[in-house]
């Protein structure tokens, strides 16, 4: 029993876990202090101010002492720092994120609930399809014996890797929407439709998928495109490749060498697309006002409403976390390397 | 003399030579823009929602500003903040990376722990948490902002040269003739990574532009000047796409992307001068 | 009987604006059963002369004339399916920096099966096994490498197995480049020994390219030694080491056989100036220029040719 909790794979687990833990806590550290460390304290103005920004029509006085009230004693902001944050990481394990002020009075909590299944019905297929295409065409750049192709196919997949994921959701809802009125303007269904588990509101939404998963997977699949064409060149000209050739292995077997080993370190390439994507998608949505956190953050600056936007960080953060360490994870049984140095099979 | 010797570095790499001839042109087109401007980039001094013609290079958007001038002047503070964005985390990399690969020992560890927490953290979302608790959002706080989150790619690069310098000959004799450590990094390491350095800060500032255009987007941009990424977002409030008003839409974002190009194929460019490999077929 | 003729061989690597002429008309024989060595600076075209004896020919290298005659048959005649073939089949190779000659992320028993059942796909995995197993006994290393990665294994563990999955397939012909240069000594002669044995058991012949004539010569019957991409000596291993008639060789040996007894010589130095440029090589001896005995008659080429026997020399003064 002690035997297998010190074997390589559950140490290395542990660190992983550990590492990530000190991101998360890092992360959701910097949010709550930094605030607190700048003149003018946003967070007590942001208080302070909930006496002009609450729903619509005036602020009714009792109502709104009572919320500054909530927030001060939620905040603990009557309280020395090392409490307040004490508190803060309290609400942050639980998920409590507070009410909304631009939702009021809905909780932080529910609207990410809503929210984050469209955002990972987004960013989980544009990922997957993004990093296969995309290798799959930068392997097939790099086989390509013509150089014109090769160099052509580089610069087209510089050029859509560095397109900003929101710039192209404006040239696809142009050409589209406006132009071709093929696919809606935004939004996550119809107007006016109520959501329900029929085919027809499935299609309404697939509908309005399109664009926005566009959007994203143009853009990973050129960025995928030049790490794997550049890894299959780089194994390509690697001497086991000339010693399995000059030992009479086919050329079809030797592709399949290649790639195999091109395409290892894209698989922890696309831990760092996610970080990337996750960040573009955020104002991808508000573009397309596709009812994901990205919409839900974009609302939360508009209307400057804290909760709402340190909310929907976290949960975006607690996704990029979980992501990096399910690929960490995948990358020790796919890598034979890796995969014999922890579990020694 | 220059001119052969700028001649023989362009001609080891097309790459280099394609990307600054991009990025000098994103140059010379907003520094002709901003010359033969009559007027302020933000002022209305013709009809709203024109398409391009002869007078209006680039028509005008829903406030009759002339988007041709709009952008000219965009490019250059979309620059200025790339620039200095770049410069503090190119610093600010420098500073983590050289010490790291120096030191050696637990204070790499540390360093380099410290490095990939926050490269882990997905980017974009801290910046709009971050930059929506700035009261002030002018250029200055914004790129420092940006610069802050965004030094750990440069931290791995200088680090892994410092490291790999760190074991050469003349360091130890410098260290021999008594050199401090801080001596050492700056007259010997640095002066050697000069490369590394400048091909990091190309790579720094083409992120930096990103970057600010996507908190432009999303709301959190500079209040009082225009960058690529605030007439962006302008043309997302005003609806642009709706009204087909694809002369709002295009330049900013295409010059946007254009400039993260070039930068990123002067990148690869003076990789490609400085650390020279054997062409294979 | 001629295992391997070389005729008239050329190869040149192609860059932006030149050739660089590596092998510019290289004639040999290598017989049954025997080693030759095949010894020279740096850039001398060793390793390029080793590509072009297994038709293995890549750019920016091309093949520009001359013959690979293996048993018979002209390799360069050949359609590209059957000089596959013969790859591993009849010639075998065994890289310098045999490190980076083993797939990375394929256990050496897969290797060797990929490699097996590309010339035979019936090739049933036990038998290939056994096999493996008995190959690797006579490169001296144990069934449970095979199991092992690349990583897990040492430098001269690494080597062996090279040689060993090279040998896999029975070829009649091996060319090794550089096989001991970057391992210890020890190491280095258990190389040695290993090449021997399979010589012996095997009936094979080697084609031993190197720098290193003092390793070498510990296993070679002749020596050819190679300057600017030209032969010019071969002989018996002993005689050209103790009676060089090149003055290249001369210096070579000079070098060499004051120092054998205390210090192994790894690289050739001492012998003053550079070989010339190969993408623009002299007209006439490419030695010249560094030869104490040029004389006018030496810008012309000098023809290699047969002296006292099995000897042969290219060079003016010895021609007389």
């Amino acid at each position: 029993m002690r035997k297998k909790f010190t074997s390589p794979i559950y140490i290395f687990l542990l660190r992983k876990v550990g590492f990530y833990v000190l991101c998360f806590f890092v992360a959701t550290f910097l949010i709550w202090a930094i605030p607190r460390l700048m003149p003018g304290d946003p967070i007590r103005m942001f208080v302070s101010q909930i006496y002009s920004s609450i729903g619509s029509g005036g602020p009714v006085p009792e109502k709104t002492k009572l919320l500054y009230e909530y927030y001060v004693k939620k905040f603990n902001l009557d309280k020395p720092y090392y409490i307040q944050y004490f508190t803060y990481l309290q609400s942050i394990i639980t998920f409590d994120f507070s009410t909304s002020i631009a939702f009021y009075p809905a909780k932080v909590i529910d609207l990410v609930k809503m929210a984050l299944p469209w955002s990972l019905a987004l960013l989980i297929p544009a990922e997957i399809v993004g990093w296969i295409i995309g290798n799959y065409l930068g392997a097939l750049a790099a086989y390509s014996r013509r150089e014109k192709i090769n160099n052509v196919a580089l610069y087209a997949f510089l050029f859509i890797s560095q397109t900003p994921y929101y710039w192209l959701a404006l040239m696809l809802a142009y050409i589209f929407a406006f132009q071709f009125h093929i696919f809606p303007f935004g939004g996550g269904y119809s107007w006016g439709v109520t959501p329900s588990l029929t085919l027809s509101f499935i299609l309404d939404v697939v509908w309005h998928y399109v664009l926005p998963f566009l959007s994203l997977v143009l853009v990973i699949i050129g960025g995928q495109a030049i790490g794997m064409r550049e890894m299959v060149i780089y194994e390509l000209g690697s001497e086991y490749m000339y010693y399995g050739k000059s030992l009479g292995v086919k050329d079809s077997k030797l592709t399949k060498w290649a790639f195999r080993n091109a395409i290892l370190p894209q698989v922890t390439g696309l831990a760092l697309s996610i970080g990337s994507a996750v960040g573009g998608q955020v104002v991808t949505e508000a573009v397309f006002g596709y009812p994901g956190i990205g919409t839900l953050i974009y609302t939360g600056v508009l209307r400057e409403d804290y909760p709402l936007i340190q909310g929907g960080f976290t949960i975006l953060l607690i996704t990029t976390l979980i992501a990096n360490f399910v690929i960490d994870i995948l990358y020790v049984y796919i890598d034979p390397r890796i995969r014999r140095a922890y579990l020694g099979e | 003399m220059y001119a052969s010797a700028f001649l023989s570095v362009v001609r080891k790499s097309l790459n280099l030579l394609i990307g600054l001839l991009i990025f000098l042109s994103i140059i010379t087109f907003s520094i002709v823009g901003i010359m033969t401007a009559k007027h302020g980039p933000l002022e209305m001094v013709d009809l709203e929602n024109l398409p391009p013609s002869p007078q209006r290079l680039l028509g005008t958007d829903s406030f009759g500003r002339d988007l041709f001038v709009e952008v000219s002047f965009g490019i250059l503070n979309s620059l200025r903040i790339g620039v200095m964005a770049g410069l503090i985390a190119t610093f600010i990399g420098i500073v983590i990376g050289a010490t790291a690969g120096f030191k050696g020992g637990i204070v790499d560890e540390i360093l380099n722990l410290f490095t990939n927490v926050i490269l882990v953290l997905p980017a974009l979302p801290l910046l709009i948490v971050l930059g929506s608790y700035l009261r002030i959002r002018n250029e200055y706080f914004l790129s420092l902002l940006i610069g802050i989150i965004s030094w750990p790619w440069t931290a791995r690069a200088i680090r892994a040269q410092t490291y790999s310098l760190k074991t050469r000959d003349f360091i130890d004799v410098s260290r021999i003739s008594g050199l401090s450590d801080l001596e050492l990094i700056m007259l010997d390491i640095l002066p050697n990574m000069l490369s590394y350095i400048v091909m990091a800060f190309a790579l720094q500032m083409g992120g930096a532009i990103l970057s600010e255009a996507g908190l432009s987007m999303i709301g959190l941009g500079p209040t009082d000047i225009v960058t690529l990424g605030m007439i962006l977002r302008w043309a997302y409030l005003w609806e642009a796409v709706r009204r087909g008003m694809w002369w709002w839409i295009v330049p900013p974002g295409l010059i946007i992307t254009l400039t993260s190009v070039s930068l990123l194929l002067i990148n690869i460019g003076l990789d490609e001068v400085f650390n020279p490999r054997l062409k294979r077929g | 009987m001629e295992e391997l003729e070389v005729e008239g061989l050329r190869g040149f690597w192609q860059s932006r604006r030149s050739y660089v002429k590596a092998v510019d008309g290289v004639t040999f024989k290598v017989y049954k059963n025997e080693i030759v060595g095949i010894v020279g600076e740096s850039g001398c075209g060793k390793s390029t002369l080793a590509k072009l004896l297994i038709g293995l020919v890549e750019p920016p290298l091309q093949y520009i004339d001359g013959k690979v005659l293996i048993e018979g048959i002209d390799l360069y005649k050949l359609p590209e399916k059957k000089r596959r073939r013969i790859n591993g089949e009849v010639i075998s190779y065994v890289p310098q920096g045999a490190m980076n000659a083993l797939n990375p992320t394929k256990r050496i028993i897969d290797l060797i099966t990929d490699i097996v059942k590309e010339h035979n796909n019936k090739y049933p995995k036990e038998q290939i096994y056994k096999d493996a197993t008995k190959n690797f006994e006579e490169v001296g290393l144990s069934s449970d490498v095979l199991n092992m990665y690349p990583f897990e294994l040492s430098g001269g563990m690494k080597q062996r197995a090279v040689i060993g999955i090279s040998v896999m397939l029975n070829p009649k012909i091996l060319v090794v480049d550089e096989p001991t240069s970057a391992l210890d000594v020890s190491s280095q002669k258990v190389i040695l020994k290993l090449l021997w044995k399979l010589k012996e058991e095997r009936g094979m012949s080697m084609v031993f390219i190197t720098h290193d004539i003092a390793t070498v010569r510990q296993i070679s019957s002749r020596i050819i030694v190679m300057y600017a991409g030209k032969i010019v000596e071969i002989g018996k291993t002993e005689d050209v080491i103790y009676n060089p008639l090149h003055p290249y060789t001369k210096m070579l040996m000079s070098a060499v056989v004051s120092l054998e007894t205390e210090i192994r010589k790894r690289k050739i130095e001492g012998i003053p100036g550079a070989p010339p440029d190969l993408s623009n090589p002299p007209t006439g001896c490419r030695f010249a220029p560094r030869c104490p005995y040029a004389a006018s008659m030496c810008e012309k080429e000098p023809p290699l040719i047969d002296v006292d026997g099995d000897k042969k020399v290219a060079c003016w003064r010895v021609i007389k």
